[in-house]
């Protein structure tokens, strides 16, 4: 497994009938995206995933870098892929599909979309998640964001893009590492467990990994507040819902679609693992409104759930009671 | 679109995705809890929910005889959104009293 949990050289093909992994590589302007994943193709062999590259500028001069055994990367340039460029996002994952099915191309079991880094990595995932073709040969299959270690918490106290970008992360990733002193490194990775609980963080250096740290709600500190205001943004709050009980996937379905429905601009993350009662540990992970189907975990997990929100301009003491209240109701 | 009865079926919505109660599930058990919870969140907006027991779809009333057919939770709340002219927040202090342990709404169901 890869920096981007690519498939290895080695790893055995998925069945043809499986659903091809997306990965979601964004992060913010200049933050190394590109270097990153020139590193990861020349790590994956024969296993090189397709990779759809967007870019916010009309010239490209990555597809070049990012050429794997002479094939040039898939390239939307001129517009974002989340707004400008998002039917030509669908049309060119369709193409792919396409180019395999007419005996053209061999088939690829996973695409990565390195976006523009002015993309916001939610509507892109709703793209591949709900289009009505799409969703039945693609599957999300995480979200990675790239956090320069010397600029980049200028950009996300600066930027709103930035900020929305770690927070829909299931993995964020620190570039240029050794470009900064050890110390501001170790100050921006634990800026970026608060604000992100959900999400693992890993130290890079030219696209070597350098330490890998997993998601602060994995860790189970046991001296973690519930609420958590990480972020100098105004609005945006973090809130760690725990409970010991296995609960009532039926209460709790009812009260998250309501939440979404009322409330779904202003959530920007969901994600954990569910006790759910008579069934068991649940995956659960959404970015804004848009919520991945469940996933039934089958190895060994903590007893308890563990649900991370990150919210805006909700009352994260009036949330935690809403839960509460529903998964109450008898 | 089922070929056999022409009903429109819903895109699948995250929230099937589980199904509780594992082996020992009882037939229907899951609708029957979904449709009671609802229940209880309706009632405070003056709704009624029932099962029709065919297909993902229930049945939204008002107390004046006006109902709607929703397939899906997120049809649901568009559907009582418009039978009660009211936003339904789950975030609304008055719901959360009435749906609390001993309120009105947690009685009732």
């Amino acid at each position: 497994m890869t920096l981007l949990r690519l498939p290895a050289p080695t790893q055995t093909a998925p069945s043809a009938q499986s659903r091809r992994g997306v990965t979601l590589l964004s992060g913010f302007l200049g933050s190394g995206k590109t270097t990153l994943l020139r590193r990861e193709l020349a790590r994956t062999g024969a296993n090189a995933p397709a990779v759809i590259l967007n870019d916010f500028g009309h010239t490209m001069v990555d597809d070049v870098l990012l050429t794997t055994e002479g094939e040039l990367p898939v390239v939307l340039s001129g517009g974002c892929a989340c707004c400008t460029r998002r039917e030509d996002l669908a049309r060119a994952l369709a193409d792919l599909l396409d180019s395999e099915q007419r005996g053209g191309a061999p088939r690829r079991n996973h695409v990565v979309i390195e976006t523009s880094g002015l993309a916001d990595p939610g509507p892109i995932a709703f793209t591949v998640a709900h289009d009505p073709v799409l969703k039945h040969h693609y599957a999300l299959a995480q979200i990675c964001v790239t956090v320069d270690a010397v600029t980049g918490l200028g950009s996300i106290e600066q930027h709103e893009v930035a900020l929305r970008q770690v927070l829909a992360a299931d993995e964020v990733l620190v570039t240029k590492a050794d470009l900064a002193e050890p110390d501001d490194v170790d100050a921006l990775v634990r800026r970026l467990h608060e604000m992100n609980p959900s999400a693992g963080v890993s130290v890079t250096a030219n696209g070597e990994l350098l330490r890998a740290e997993e998601a602060a709600s994995a860790q189970r500190r046991p001296a973690a507040p519930p609420v958590v205001n990480a972020t100098h943004n105004i609005g945006v709050s973090t809130l760690e819902l725990v409970t010991d009980e296995p609960l009532d996937w039926q209460a709790f379905s009812v009260w998250l679609s309501l939440l979404l429905h009322s409330r779904g601009t202003d959530v920007l993350r969901v994600k954990g693992v569910l006790d759910v009662r008579g069934v068991g540990p649940v995956a659960v992970n959404g970015v804004q409104h848009v919520v991945h189907r469940p996933e039934h975990l089958g190895g060994p997990v903590p007893p308890g759930t563990r649900l991370v929100f990150i919210v805006r301009d909700i009352d994260t003491e009036l949330l935690e009671r809403s839960f509460h209240t529903f998964l109450s109701i008898k | 679109m089922c070929v056999l009865c022409y009903e429109l079926v819903p895109e699948d919505h995250w929230s099937d995705g589980v199904t509780d109660g594992g082996a020992d599930a009882v037939p229907g058990r899951s609708r029957y809890r979904r449709t009671r919870i609802l229940s209880a969140v309706l009632a405070p907006y003056g709704l009624t929910v029932s099962d029709p027991g065919t297909g993902p779809h229930c049945v939204v009333a008002d107390r004046k005889g006006s109902a709607e057919v929703a397939a899906g939770l997120p049809a649901v709340w568009q559907a009582a959104e418009r039978l009660s002219s009211r936003r339904i927040d789950v975030l609304d202090p008055v719901l959360l009293d009435a749906l609390a342990p001993g309120g009105p709404a947690g009685a009732h169901a």
